[in-house]
């Protein structure tokens, strides 16, 4: 795709994505050099986001494959629709036709129904295609995808060879439940997003809720950045601590004292491990922050 | 006479000393990489070399230790050693005046 670095910055800018060079880097190359682009890091740092904002950058359609144990070619690729082609078959029946006049159109693009992978590998026009949490799939399907990502273009045994007619840019997220093949990975561009520093978190704040005062966000930057380093079992996302600001937004909160920081813990906090242990530290957190 | 291309494989050969596994096709795509990411700005094209060759966030410290000049070099004012000695301009263009040839 001919694009050029500078473009790119600019469109994840304009897409209010804060950013650093690595990232700006590696989305400019995924589309330069037509490759696929492995994003890695903590649940929550922004992995998924950086497809919807190429979406949103290319004006192209983003077609989702939500990844999870047992995925299979069925549920990423195509199926046949049985049920149309059973009812197409009884109506043939009726008229009197043949199997051999009946059979030639039952396997066509008519009746199959199109999944994911297919969609974007069909698709006239380009799109993002975005193969979420990919170490949640099983190995076996990893393997089955590397003919996609090297070659674009999958392999219907009735229909023959589909190839992409453009090709789709491929973005993968992966939260290492599982360790990659070397195979996924050599096919692919590499990206590691780590939960955003203290300077980027404020930006991003102060960009996503700007009604928020500007020493809350500061201070609400720093607390969640001392949450993450307290070993929680689910550190708190980059969303909710946009939720969380929201929420200290609606409930008035002037200053990020002991109770304001026990008032809305629920919203960063999702396990009640997580929560009973930050609340017994709130007022030692708080006092940090001043 | 030191070509780009050799230098880059001088850089990945010293990565692979480092115990960062480079296919010959990662060697390509760096060398597409790096073209595609211009010589100009070298934290771009540092990040460019570091999202085709480095496919584990692991191998990143052993990346960044090859790709930053040791204590040695630190005199020098040179920000890199190996590929990165190479003197260019900002337009990508070699400086034929300013390299000291130095080996890693």
């Amino acid at each position: 795709m001919n694009v050029s670095a500078e473009f790119v910055a600019q469109g994840l800018r304009n897409a209010s994505y804060i950013t650093n060079e690595r990232v700006e880097t590696a989305v400019f190359l995924a589309l330069a050099l037509d490759k696929p682009l492995l994003i890695e890091g903590p649940a929550g740092s922004g992995k998924t986001e950086v497809a919807k904002v190429l979406a949103r950058m290319l004006g192209a359609e983003l077609i989702r494959l939500q990844c999870y144990e047992g995925l299979d070619e069925a549920r990423a690729l195509y199926e046949w629709n049985y049920q149309k082609q059973l009812l197409r078959l009884q109506a043939d029946e009726h008229q009197g036709l043949r199997w051999e006049d009946v059979s030639e159109h039952l396997f066509s693009r008519e009746y199959l129904l199109e999944r994911p992978l297919l969609r974007a590998i069909s698709s006239p026009r380009k799109v993002v295609l975005l193969i979420d949490e990919v170490d949640k799939a099983d190995e076996e399907f990893e393997a089955f995808l590397l003919e996609l990502l090297s070659d674009f273009q999958v392999t219907v045994p009735e229909l023959g060879t589909i190839r992409a007619r453009e090709h789709p840019v491929v973005v993968l997220t992966s939260n290492r439940a599982r360790e990659l093949s070397e195979a996924l990975r050599r096919r692919c561009l590499h990206l590691f997003i780590d939960f955003p520093g203290l300077e980027q978190e404020r930006c991003i704040i102060e960009l996503k809720v700007p009604d928020l005062d500007a020493q809350l966000a500061v201070d609400a930057a720093r607390f969640v950045n001392a949450l993450r380093k307290l070993g929680l079992k689910k550190p708190p996302s980059i969303a909710e601590t946009l939720d969380w600001a929201r929420a200290l937004l609606r409930l008035g909160i002037a200053q990020l004292d002991a109770p304001a920081i026990r008032s809305a813990l629920g919203v960063l906090l999702k396990h009640e491990d997580d929560r009973a242990k930050v609340e017994a530290k709130a007022g030692a957190l708080a006092a940090r922050l001043r | 006479m030191t070509t780009f291309s050799g230098e880059l494989l001088r850089f990945i050969g010293e990565l692979r000393l480092a115990e960062v596994p480079v296919s010959v096709a990662e060697t390509l795509d760096a060398m597409r990489a790096v073209a595609a990411a211009g010589l100009g700005d070298r934290a771009r094209m540092r990040e460019a070399l570091a999202a085709a060759l480095v496919k584990n966030e692991a191998d990143r410290e052993a990346f960044d230790e090859v790709a930053a000049p040791g204590d040695s070099f630190r005199d020098t004012g040179v920000p890199f050693c190996g590929l990165f000695v190479i003197g260019l301009d900002d337009t990508g263009h070699r400086k034929s005046e300013n390299v000291p040839r130095i080996s890693c």
